[in-house]
């Protein structure tokens, strides 16, 4: 007999569930909007919902992953109950395009009314900006987590920033090194 | 005895106690990166002086950051 209710969950409350997944590089914009049309049908008949999408773009991988080096990230918040997650990870296994998912469950207790969803399908376009995101940049603010992608001019000013301050750091750790030179001082002795 | 000769070093602290604005979190490969060394390895609190709850916070996120290929399990041996 199939499972029909998770008892841990609350009554009327949802789960709110982050899922990142990795496409091979060389899917077209008409790719991906496929992929992400099955997944919103599915999640659609499973009576969950797509409260977020957001692509990050093309991204070098750490490591190779089935003998791709780069890959084309999406995340995507969901909202669903329990026997959706298993039914969307089987989907992204028969899809050959993706190389990589990866759930998170962030929370448990969601009202489903009282999230509104950004994201419309209709509204959906595959392109990918040609330029690669170099690194990526969370921040977080009121409570919600912003993600920032940083292009390259962004991060050179970044990286001199970080020149200066360590620079400031070099100043202030002059008098450390000299104080392997007087070791008696009483000052040293304290830790 | 053996306290007086000891060297003066600054004291370690944890960076994610100290500062706010750095978000723990696996989609932040830029401050997960200070946490692990060059081979991939995640850096002991013992060494980063991070306190024990950012530094279980910080081994769970670089996990998942690990899954995604956001920062790589180990260094390519050439």
């Amino acid at each position: 007999m199939p499972i029909t209710k998770s008892y841990r969950d609350e009554i009327g409350k949802e789960r709110e569930y982050e899922f990142i997944m990795i496409l091979k590089p060389d899917c077209t914009p008409a790719d991906i909007k496929i992929i992400v049309q099955r997944m919103h049908d599915l999640i659609e008949r499973k009576n969950g919902q797509i409260i977020k999408f957001e692509k990050w773009g093309k991204r070098k991988l750490a490591y190779e992953i089935k003998k791709n080096n780069e890959g084309i990230y999406l995340y995507l918040r969901i909202l669903g109950l329990f026997d959706l997650i298993p039914e969307v990870e089987k989907l992204m296994r028969m899809i050959e395009k993706v190389i990589r998912y990866m759930t998170i469950k962030i929370d448990d207790t969601v009202d489903p009314e009282a999230r509104s969803s950004e994201f419309d399908i209709e509204t959906l376009d595959g392109n990918i900006e040609e330029a690669d995101v170099d690194e990526l940049e969370v921040s977080e603010k009121d409570g919600e987590v912003v993600i920032k992608k940083v292009t390259e001019e962004d991060s050179k000013e970044t990286e001199e920033k970080e020149a200066e301050e360590v620079t400031e750091e070099k100043a202030d750790s002059e008098p450390e090194t000299d104080s392997t030179e007087t070791e008696d001082k009483p000052e040293d002795t304290k830790e | 005895m053996g306290r007086r000769n000891r060297r003066y070093r600054k004291r370690k602290y944890c960076a994610f106690c100290a500062n706010d604005n750095l978000t723990l979190d696996y989609k932040n490969p830029r401050v997960l990166k200070d946490f692990i060394t060059d081979r991939g390895k995640i850096i002991p609190s013992r060494i980063s002086g991070t306190c024990s709850t950012h530094q279980r916070f910080l081994t769970r996120e670089i996990k998942k950051a690990r899954m995604v290929a956001l920062i790589p399990f180990t260094a390519k041996s050439k």
